[in-house]
């Protein structure tokens, strides 16, 4: 990670892990919008979005991507009770899909997201599937 | 069939209608190009030159409205169901469907999963089912085959009309469209199979089915 990422972290008061694969920072749900645009701003590159259900809450992971090709992520948790998180469509172009991809498995509502639908179910659909309190039905044959 | 054997105008044969339509629509099945996923991959294959699904007058066609066969190959998901349901009854009739793969025949691996129908007989009627992940180009072509059977037997003038095919119980979560007045059959209202000579068939079956000629 360059110095500038690491200092965009430390002034949004972000938790650097170091010790895995990957470098990962968790942020608060507050600071996630601005922590991104500022990383975009050192020239950190968008690679994906996508959700972890933690049972308690639902973690949003950001896959970036910085200058010297080091990919790092960005988290943040969101509770239960408000699944609802600043869209970054206005940062990464490319994270308006991902985002309606999160919506549409994990039911996570990202503010400011231009078309804020299900991408890969029917529009009639009224599941999460990839949460863990999701039960598929039972067979009927 | 009779051959008219007269020496001063030679030419003529006698036969019925019904058997010339079956004749002609036995020996020109033209399958609409329509590749839902893997099992399509296989479809190509049957259709390029080492398996040729030429010589059988089986075309390709990629307008609907030219088709009067649709091989299903692969999972329809509940988003592609509409879709698919639309192409079929945008086809010529009478028209045929073949169920492809395990997918297409019940589900197959994704059988549980909340996206995908457990097989397309849930929104087509389907007339052949191809075993296989994915079945190999033969079995298509065998399959194939046992529609041409199923066609030549089958009779197709009078009431063998099929209109909008309507699943015994429309489901609300992916609803289907209805297209018009002639199509707008009652909602739930059950399809009725028209009577043919012999039941659909599927192929890998007993060696008596197994069509006589052109093997």
């Amino acid at each position: 990670m360059t110095p500038e990422v690491r200092a965009v972290l430390a002034r949004h008061g972000a938790v650097l892990d170091e010790s895995g694969f990957d470098p990962r920072a968790d942020v608060a749900r507050d600071a996630w919008r601005a922590c991104a645009a500022d990383l975009h701003a050192t020239g950190a590159r968008f690679f994906d979005i996508t959700a972890i259900d933690r049972g308690e809450a639902v973690e949003l992971v950001l896959v970036l991507v910085d200058t010297p090709s080091t990919q790092f992520t960005l988290r943040t948790s969101c509770p239960n009770e408000s699944l609802r998180a600043e869209s970054l469509a206005g940062v990464f172009p490319p994270a308006e899909w991902g985002e309606r991809e999160v919506f549409d498995l994990f039911g996570v509502v990202f503010e400011g997201n231009p078309d804020m639908t299900r991408i890969l179910q029917p529009d009639s659909s009224t599941i999460h599937p990839l949460r863990r309190s999701f039960e598929l039905e039972e067979r009927t044959w | 069939m009779g051959v008219v054997d007269d020496a001063e105008q030679p030419g003529f044969i006698t036969t019925t209608l019904d058997k010339l339509l079956r004749w002609g629509r036995s020996r020109s099945m033209w399958p609409v190009n329509a590749g839902i996923a893997c099992c399509s991959l296989e479809m190509m294959t049957t259709g390029a030159a080492r398996y040729d699904f030429d010589r059988f007058g089986i075309m390709f066609r990629s307008s609907p409205r030219q088709a009067d066969v649709m091989i299903v190959p692969g999972p329809i998901t509940k988003k592609m169901a509409p879709i698919v349901q639309r192409v079929y009854n945008q086809m010529a009739e009478p028209r045929w469907v073949i169920a492809m793969g395990s997918c297409a025949i019940s589900g197959g691996t994704f059988v549980d999963s909340y996206n995908v129908l457990p097989g397309a007989e849930t929104i087509l009627p389907v007339d052949i089912y191809i075993p296989g992940c994915p079945p190999r180009p033969e079995a298509l072509l065998y399959g194939c085959l046992q529609l041409k059977k199923l066609i030549s037997e089958t009779s197709t003038i009078g009431s063998s009309r099929k209109p909008m095919y309507v699943p015994p119980v429309l489901p609300e979560e992916w609803p289907l469209e209805l297209l018009g007045e002639y199509d707008a059959l009652e909602a739930g209202a059950v399809w009725v199979q028209p009577e043919r000579d012999s039941p659909p068939v599927t192929p890998l079956g007993d060696a008596e089915s197994a069509p006589e000629d052109e093997l």
